[in-house]
């Protein structure tokens, strides 16, 4: 009894110095970090240009094998499934399996937070006032961009497990552009493999790790926002033609999609919510390509991007 | 408030009424475009309550912003030209870079002072951000509704686009082709995938997929 309540005031020492002590980014490290080490089974709201969604995800260590499950609660309850390195793409019907809902590839782990580079990019504050969400007492991190060319955002983080509890994305004039919000998670849930098993006449898509197809990247961008480098220091082959490259800042992706064309397109913005995705022919020599830009900023950034990548002079 | 503050602040309204009496020079240009956002937007508010009060009964304000638009096309070019020198090899032309087409074409449009300005430059909010930046301050001034005007933003090195179509991922299959619709679904979603490897949020960015479209069938 008396080890008992020792372990929680330590326990509850030891969160009351971690919020008190720790700096944004030491948050945000605790963030990526709790969502591989703790099993978790919750509820969640996914909030973009109007629409919403809400899901289920599960994760968990079950006879040594790490699962993983992302369940759409609400239209045709599509759900991917992950064991290990083997993803299980499940589907009501077969009528009901979509190509391109399926990963390429099993979902390989985060694994390190670059926190200088964050810093560079983002301003991180800490709020002092207490905050709740899904019952749960968090921590609020506010990420100012330092420029326009990324997008804002909030954590609301668990203060006692570091979990990612919400999250907000917002535009330059503070409107919301995307939320995630859990209504209700449990960290202790009782999972079982068949927690993680299609369930009987459900349509089921496996994939199996297939090692991506990296090549020469011969494409460069003469301006880049601060913080955003190449995640892979090659391309990586779409299908025959089409190359594909990674940036990031530690907090946003842009994808780059470079591809020959036989026809010029107009220069075309999409928009969802945070997402934006940008279209535009480029002329090289005799050679039209079409980019296809993809990413959670601002479509000025998009629009930049596609104006300074070029490609890389022949002898580099 | 410092020495250095208030003589910044000076400046930066020294440059903003040369601006709005279409005398800027080069040098305004830039201190506008390196001014704080807040600032500078409380110095609009200001100049526009400041005009509204000496305004004549009727008097309309007509703001030509030919001048300004013209030095911040000078100041683009020569970013534009800078860069070009160094990066691009001869052999090689961007269709988007041509800054003087760009900007002919807002100036062609600005030419008659009687036209209204406010609907055009509320629809280059997204595409003309430079533009934008100033345009919008002077969109205040017409004292146009908060509904016309976009929040300015003062960017510093965006580029202007002429020809560009804005719409929603949601809408694409109305817009876009056959193939071209299969192909930007396809990347849609293997970007959505990648973030969910890049960002440390476990499988939640994967949630953008379900908003995706999802009539592609084998």
């Amino acid at each position: 009894m008396i080890r008992a309540v020792l372990a929680s005031i330590l326990l509850a020492f030891q969160i009351t110095a971690f919020a008190a002590d720790h700096k944004g980014v030491d948050w945000l490290t605790r963030m990526t970090e709790s969502f591989d080490s703790l099993a978790y089974e919750g509820v969640f709201v996914h909030q973009e240009a109007g629409a919403m969604n809400s899901m289920r995800i599960r994760h968990g260590l079950i006879g040594g094998v790490e699962y993983e499950s992302l369940e759409d609660l609400d239209g045709k309850r599509v759900e991917v499934i992950r064991a290990d390195d083997s993803v299980i793409c499940v589907f009501p019907e077969k009528e009901d399996y979509t190509t391109g809902f399926v990963p390429g590839e099993p979902f390989k782990r985060f694994r390190e937070l670059d926190q200088g580079r964050l810093e560079s990019a983002y301003d991180i504050q800490v709020i002092k006032e207490p905050q709740r969400i899904a019952s749960r007492d968090a921590v609020k991190l506010v990420l100012t961009p330092k420029d326009e060319y990324r997008h804002g955002h909030e954590f609301w983080i668990d203060k006692s497990n570091g979990f990612l509890l919400k999250h907000d994305v917002l535009d330059a004039q503070f409107k919301l552009l995307e939320r995630i919000q859990f209504t209700s998670v449990d960290f202790s849930p009782d999972l079982k493999e068949e927690d993680f098993t299609p369930k009987k006449g459900s349509y089921t898509q496996q994939f199996v790790e297939m090692k991506p197809q990296p090549v020469a990247n011969d494409w460069t961008f003469e301006w880049l926002p601060e913080g955003f480098s190449l995640v892979w220091p090659y391309a990586r082959r779409m299908n025959e033609h089409t190359k594909m490259l990674l940036l990031s800042d530690g907090m946003s992706t842009i994808s780059v999609f470079v591809e020959p064309s036989d026809r010029k397109r107009p220069q075309t913005l999409m928009n969802l919510g945070a997402t934006i995705a940008g279209e535009n022919s480029i002329q090289v020599g005799e050679q039209t390509y079409l980019l296809t830009l993809v990413g959670e900023v601002p479509a000025q950034t998009i629009q930049r991007l596609m104006t300074v990548i070029m490609p890389k002079p022949n002898n580099d | 408030m410092s020495k250095y503050d208030d003589t910044h602040n000076s400046k930066t309204y020294e440059s903003l009424s040369a601006f709005l009496d279409n005398e800027a020079s080069q040098a305004d240009i830039e201190v506008l475009l390196t001014a704080d956002k807040e600032g500078l937007a409380n110095k609009l508010d200001h100049y526009h309550q400041i005009h509204q009060s000496t305004q004549l009964d009727g008097e309309q304000f007509i703001f030509d912003s030919g001048a300004f638009l013209s030095g911040i096309k000078d100041k683009l070019k020569e970013e534009m030209s800078d860069s070009n020198v160094v990066a691009f090899p001869q052999k090689n032309v961007l269709q988007q870079t041509n800054v003087d087409a760009e900007f002919s074409e807002l100036e062609e449009q600005n030419d008659d002072p009687q036209v209204s300005h406010r609907p055009m430059w509320g629809g280059l909010a997204v595409a003309a951000s430079v533009a934008v930046a100033v345009v919008m301050g002077g969109n205040l001034l017409l004292g146009g509704s908060s509904t016309d005007v976009t929040t300015p933003v003062f960017a510093t090195n965006s580029v202007p686009v002429v020809e560009q179509n804005s719409i929603s991922i949601q809408n694409i299959d109305e817009v876009a082709d056959l193939e071209n619709n299969e192909r930007l679904k396809n990347y849609l979603r293997q970007h959505a995938q990648q973030a969910s490897m890049t960002v440390g949020q476990g499988m939640i960015p994967m949630a953008r997929v379900v908003s995706y479209p999802q009539d592609v069938k084998q």
